[in-house]
């Protein structure tokens, strides 16, 4: 039995349940843009460009994730993503790697521009917060959500650059949280799924409305540890490796031959929105600071 | 730096090993100034350099799985790119960790472990009493608890004691020890044998410069004025004190009776018991 579903705007077809993502509206007719199938995976592939090891991308920009003794995912042509399960765990640990990593090598085979981050709706400009994994983009996009904005994506905002504007392609609202940032929000653990079995981290899904129209981005903020909390407008020029150096699975971006499109692709961003570095140490007590700063520089 | 291979920059905690990649970055740079928010020496556990050279998702892995691919990050990043280059590491010595297919050479940087307690201990914002405990856990684990984001994969230490002898009698040939107390005493001295031992070619005046740009006051006020990314959040500072033989002061009698019943063996040889 297959499901539709609505990721990024694309009608997704899956015979695997992917109960993270809004449904498709209704049959309107439209041919399914992404397939994701569950079937076997082969543990090599036979054509690499590098050695192999937990990324591997063939020549002709096939990409092949193994998580031993977890899942594997072989995704093909920006269409097409297979699935061997190869243990269940009370938590859906396969389906992270399949709407994280998965999503994110789709993406640079569909020409995209993937960017490690997550993106609210602050008072109907897009935001993107982009970090590195442990720079606590889910933690201050909680902040913020509790302050009344809406949350488009969690660690993976989907770019699609054209001449004079960036689009935001909403991937599904999820924010996954530490226990100790939960306890800071004075929000209870129990009762939650956790992300991965053995793993004190939780899965949250904010309760406001999720919008998965396309939108324009508004703005970027990076998100980087500093002794005291700032922001700082970078110029357009220093914008671009910035951008850069935060692709969402840069490593099988290079073995795809995206580095100069994604290059382009950064100036492009640079040149329609404005890009802040946020400095801030990594205290709870700043979170309230910070996110209101982020609110009060970028609030339209 | 000539052969091909990784150098294993290795050490305990707070013994010294920032200091060491300081002066490799500054050799490389002819005796310039570090730039501390780009040492070059990655730490092989930090979930960051893990997730860019193995391309994975490190934050929905389980400590588990990445340090099961902890392997596969040094046989890649051997790989990537031509000549040796550096890794900071605090894990116990392992073949299957550091494979001597892999391997350039080692530096081990050694601290008297009276020393490294208060230092430990501050670091961890734990008593200092527990920092001796831990210091005396064989089955001691950095970075191990899963309620919260972990900067880096776990690393199993072991007790101080089988720190140092699984580095200084494990990997053959032996890496180069540089005591922490020797590059206090010494400074040109000792960096000029790790230069020596990296394969790095530095004149005098390089190591000069090497040693006066990594000064302790100076890293100090570095990381006064830029701040330091590998600083604990809720430590005041990194660098600290930068001396030999706080322990004096720092440490109560028994404390410090209670390192030596511990480690004294191990002290005894590295010359840190009365007499060496």
């Amino acid at each position: 039995m297959t499901r539709d579903y609505r990721l990024c705007g694309w009608r997704v077809r899956s015979t695997l349940p992917l109960p993270e993502l809004a449904p498709w509206p209704d049959d309107d007719g439209r041919p399914a843009d992404v397939a994701i199938l569950e079937g076997g995976v082969p543990a090599e592939l036979a054509d690499p460009v590098a050695p192999g090891g937990t990324v591997t991308v063939g020549r002709d920009g096939t990409v092949l994730l193994r998580i031993p003794n977890l899942v594997r995912l072989l995704v093909r042509g920006g269409s097409e993503i297979r699935v061997e399960i190869l243990r269940r765990e009370t938590a859906a640990g396969w389906r992270l790697f399949l709407l994280g990593a998965g999503l994110g090598y789709l993406c640079h085979q569909r020409g995209l521009f993937p960017l490690h981050a997550a993106s609210l709706n602050i008072g109907g400009r897009v935001v993107a917060l982009a970090g590195m994994s442990g720079a606590g983009k889910s933690t201050l996009a909680m902040a913020l959500v509790r302050r009344g904005h809406s949350l488009l994506s969690d660690d993976l905002t989907v770019l699609r650059t054209a001449p004079g504007e960036v689009m935001v392609l909403p991937a599904w609202p999820r924010l996954k949280l530490w226990a100790d940032a939960l306890e800071q929000f004075g929000l209870a653990a129990a009762g939650l799924p956790r992300v991965r079995d053995g793993m004190d981290k939780y899965d949250l899904s904010p309760m406001a409305a999720f919008d998965p129209a396309p939108m324009p981005l508004g703005a970027v903020v990076l998100l980087d540890r500093g002794s005291n909390l700032s922001m700082r407008r970078l110029e357009p020029i220093a914008a671009v490796p910035a951008l850069d150096a935060f692709v969402h699975r840069a490593h099988a971006a290079r073995l795809l031959g995206r580095r100069p499109a994604l290059l382009a692709q950064a100036a492009a961003i640079a040149q329609s929105v404005p890009v802040w570095w946020l400095n801030r140490p990594m205290v709870f007590d700043l979170l309230e600071p910070a996110a209101a700063l982020t609110e009060r520089t970028l609030a339209p | 730096m000539s052969a091909a291979g990784i150098f294993w920059i290795a050490s305990y905690p707070k013994s010294g090993n920032t200091w060491v990649r300081c002066l490799i970055a500054s050799l490389l740079a002819g005796g310039g100034t570090p730039d501390l928010a780009r040492l070059g020496t990655p730490t092989a556990a930090n979930r960051n350099w893990l997730e860019r050279v193995l391309s994975v998702p490190v934050e929905d892995l389980t400590q588990e799985e990445l340090t099961g691919m902890r392997a596969e990050a040094h046989r890649l990043w051997a790989s990537i790119g031509s000549g040796p280059r550096c890794l900071k590491v605090h894990d116990g010595y392992r073949p299957d960790l550091f494979p001597p297919a892999l391997t350039a050479g080692a530096v081990y940087i050694v601290r008297d472990p009276r020393d490294v307690a208060p230092s430990w201990g501050a670091h961890m914002t734990v008593p200092v009493d527990r920092a001796i405990a831990d210091m005396g856990r064989a089955d001691m684990v950095q970075a191990s608890n899963s309620a919260r984001y972990q900067t880096d994969a776990p690393q199993a230490l072991g007790s101080w004691s089988q720190h140092v002898l699984s580095w200084l009698d494990g990997p053959r040939p032996p890496p180069l020890l540089l005591r922490y107390e020797d590059m206090l005493a010494d400074p040109p001295g000792q960096a000029a044998r790790l230069a020596a031992h990296l394969g790095l070619a530095a004149d005098r005046t390089a190591v000069a410069g090497a040693v006066a740009a990594c000064r302790f006051d100076r890293l100090q006020a570095a990381e006064a004025a830029e701040g330091f990314v590998e600083r604990p959040d809720k430590m005041a500072r990194f660098f600290r004190q930068g001396r030999a033989g706080a322990w004096r002061s720092a440490l109560t009698a028994g404390q410090a009776a209670r390192i030596e019943a511990d480690h004294g063996g191990v002290m005894a040889r590295l010359g840190y018991l009365g007499g060496a």
